[in-house]
């Protein structure tokens, strides 16, 4: 932890962290302030708080900042206006505290609808709310997913499509809310009734055999359904039913296995299954439907002799696919680190474990997809690295903010990169060091100068800093 | 009455089609009793005269010179135009040309001027454009008090191009003079996108950070397939290689310049996404968090899993 210091010419003799924070009071940057507040003593924070809420304005920033600390929102929902409530109260990061203190004090319904759909509104604030008397306040209620199970009882009694809605899809709504909302509510609220995990059996029977489409498709869908019903579900005739029958995690390898299937796009669906048997694998390899080809192309499972076959497919995305397998061996990575589309060579660029035969192609490249896939992937060579940091396109240099081995000299270029968002997300750089994050304090971009204050902050052990 | 002027501009002796949008632009203002000239420079001006004779185009304007990029020469020719003529509006298309030429030309002969304009209408007698400021955040009305000329470059891809056949009187004008300080190297081609054509899309269904995977992008390349639209992303899955950066909506990815319905799915909507975008007519967001700020530019919003809105939408194609 920092400790305050309101000298700001005995820096010298201080440790670098008061320094920053002196540095950072002396400049009065509200967006530097915001970064290093959370890390510094509470006494010290007062004074921050000077620079940080001085206007009238700069607190209509910080309310509506989801990057605020969450104590500084807490501080500024004591006695906060109706304009400031009503940020505070879209604030994702907002924390329980200051919600409760907002609900106490506020009565705009927009605020208060607010606060109901809140990420970070807790149990007491919700049963609070759910007997306020804007329906768009119960609405939001019923659609928070940490509203309690007897709130969402109570309410799925009330005669609105929407809350009727919002509680079909409830984590908390029980098998009884679910059965009492299905006499209720419209055909959507019942297709959604039957994919909730909690949906009572005797309604996802009914569902099995139900007639409108939407209803067995959402019932494909339940990751509770019996095996039984999944298999009916396997061989209705329409094939989005089937389709989201595939897609159901419940579903065991074999039945898949067993299905011989006309629709194209349910075996796309296949080809995406996790487990798989070789001989679906296999079949499904040689499907006439180029994305089924894509798909399996990427599964996990393919031998080494159906990777090959694929790595000569004449569509440059189905050996995209063979590029990005998991499994692809490492004499395939360097035939297609040789491929005639950059978008198949890209696919091997981006591999930690592509051999150094592979890097080695692919080093001659121009492309931006292939040199950003290399500007990650820490075993690219130093000095490459050090090009595509200097490479005239800005997506391409910002590859070397995700390279974990990228060269100081590489990182201090897009330190001073001529594009802010480059900059920005090179703070956050392990290997960049504190005198080059340093430089960034005064970076004409708010978000840069938030980042740089904040890293230096956390890491509490800063470099000498300008005056 | 007075003269609209609108320069049009070649690429090695091809007429720009940006050049019959900026035509477009001026013709919307133009008045009873004013005339509609359009000037081009190029070594056969003659030859494209037949294709800048659209419907409101009274005259064109041939100056004979080069079809090499020559800012100084055009500079010189709205220098000239400018002091022979006295036009009340001159119009160029916002291109890499304009760029060159149009804010040295406003400067040197005390034009009223704005770039980058979205739109063009009279108040009265008096002109106002329309401008996006502060990196598309805002939409800003421009006017020009005490400016017998006004001279304006339009975004390219929001007029329409002028058609319709016309009979404009085609008069040569001499080269002006001038101090070529740049000289031509030639034109190179920008890198080839793979077919991937961002800029000229209608229909682009754009995907970001939600779809969370690289193993779950290949279902909305096959969904914008089926809906025929061209799949585009937000920065961060193009940074991650999951999709080529020819996809990249946004200000340091591309323009959806000829988009007319764009929908954003898991697209938290960042200001550097919204450059390339925030101009669509139609946006439509699908977003979980419905504080995104992707709904505030929306004209349709969905607060919902961008995975079950696909398969949804997958059910109707």
């Amino acid at each position: 932890m920092m400790t305050a210091v309101s000298d700001n010419r005995s820096l010298d003799g201080m440790c670098n962290g008061v320094a920053l924070t002196a540095r950072v009071l002396a400049v009065g940057d509200l967006y530097a302030a915001l970064g290093i507040y959370s890390h510094v003593e509470p006494a010290v924070r007062s004074e921050l708080e000077t620079v940080i809420l001085g206007t009238r304005r700069q607190r209509l920033i910080v309310a509506a900042a989801p990057y605020a600390p969450r104590n500084l929102l807490d501080a500024l929902s004591l006695g906060a206006d109706d304009g400031l409530a009503l940020r505070l109260a879209k604030n994702t990061s907002t924390p329980a505290s200051a919600l409760r203190r907002l609900m106490a004090q506020c009565s705009d319904p927009r605020a208060r609808r607010y606060l109901a759909s809140h990420p970070n509104a807790d149990a007491a604030i919700l049963v609070d709310l759910s007997r306020d008397d804007a329906i768009e306040v119960q609405q939001a209620v019923a659609g928070n997913p940490a509203t309690p199970g007897d709130v969402v009882a109570r309410l799925a009694g009330i005669d609105d499509a929407l809350i009727q809605r919002a509680i079909a899809a409830s984590p908390a709504a029980d098998a009884a809310t679910l059965a009492k909302l299905w006499d209720l509510g419209d055909d959507w609220v019942k297709a959604d009734i039957v994919a909730h995990p909690n949906c009572p059996a005797t309604l996802l029977a009914i569902a099995t055999s139900a007639p409108d489409v939407r209803l067995r498709r959402k019932l494909a869908a339940n990751p509770m359904i019996d095996q039984s019903a999944l298999e009916r579900l396997l061989t209705d005739p329409d094939d989005s039913v089937r389709a989201a029958a595939v897609r159901n995690p419940a579903i065991l390898g074999e039945e898949v296995d067993a299905m011989n299937e006309a629709s194209a796009r349910v075996r796309r669906l296949v080809a995406r299954r996790p487990k798989l048997s070789a001989d679906v694998i296999e079949r499904l390899a040689r499907d006439p439907d180029s994305w089924v080809r894509r798909w399996i192309a990427r599964h996990p499972d393919m031998s080494a002799e159906l990777l090959a076959e694929l790595a000569s497919s004449e569509e440059a995305e189905v050996r995209r696919g063979v590029a990005r397998n998991s499994s692809c061996p490492a004499h395939l990575l360097v035939r297609l680190a040789a491929d005639p589309a950059p978008w198949v060579q890209a696919g091997v660029a981006l591999r930690e474990d592509a051999p150094a035969e592979a890097i080695s192609i692919l080093l001659n490249t121009s492309d931006r997809d292939v040199l950003g896939a290399l500007g990650r992937n820490r075993n690219t060579p130093a000095q490459r690295l050090v090009a595509i940091a200097r490479h005239d396109d800005a997506d391409v240099r910002r590859a070397i903010v995700f390279n974990p081995a990228a060269p100081r000299e590489a990182l201090v270029l897009l330190a001073a990169d001529p594009y802010p968002l480059n900059r920005a997300m090179i703070v956050g750089h392990a290997r960049l060091d504190d005198a080059a994050v340093a430089d960034l304090l005064d970076d004409p971009e708010p978000q840069v100068r938030f980042s740089a204050a904040r890293r230096l902050a956390r890491h509490g052990n800063q470099p000498a800093l300008k005056p | 009455m007075s003269e609209i002027i609108v320069i049009a501009i070649q690429r090695d002796g091809e007429l720009r089609s940006s050049s019959l949008e900026a035509i477009t632009a001026a013709r919307g203002v133009k008045q009873a009793g004013d005339t509609l000239s359009v000037a081009i420079v190029a070594a056969n001006p003659q030859g494209l005269a037949g294709a800048l004779s659209v419907e409101g185009v009274d005259e064109v304007i041939a100056v004979k010179a080069t079809d090499e990029f020559q800012p100084d020469l055009i500079e010189a020719v709205v220098g000239a135009l400018v002091a022979e003529r006295k036009p009340s509006l001159i119009v160029t298309a916002h291109t890499v040309d304009a760029w060159s030429f149009a804010p040295a030309a406003a400067i040197k002969n005390g034009l009223g001027f704005a770039t980058d304009v979205m739109a063009l209408r009279r108040e009265g007698a008096d002109l106002v454009a329309t401008r996006a400021g502060y990196a598309e955040k805002v939409l800003m009305d421009i006017d020009f008090p005490g400016k017998d000329t006004v001279l304006l470059t339009t975004r390219t891809n929001v007029f329409e191009p002028a058609s319709g056949q016309g009979s404009a009187k085609v008069t040569e004008m001499a080269a002006p003079a001038a101090d070529i300080a740049t000289k031509h190297e030639g034109w190179k081609q920008p890198a080839d996108a793979g077919g991937i054509d961002i800029p000229g899309s209608e229909f682009i269904l754009s995907i970001g950070r939600g779809v969370a995977d690289e193993a779950n992008v290949e279902q909305f390349l096959e969904l914008a397939d089926k809906v025929g639209a061209t799949l585009g992303c937000s920065r961060p899955i193009a940074d991650n290689g999951w999709l080529p950066k020819a996809r990249q909506v946004g200000q340091s990815g591309q323009l959806a310049a000829s988009c007319r319905l764009y929908v954003a799915m898991g697209v938290s909507g960042s200001v550097q996404h919204q450059w390339g975008m925030k101009h669509v007519e139609n946006i439509v967001a699908v977003n979980t968090d419905p504080e995104a700020s992707i709904f505030s530019i929306a004209r349709y919003g969905i607060v919902g899993d961008m995975f079950e809105i696909a398969s949804e939408l997958e059910n109707h194609f």
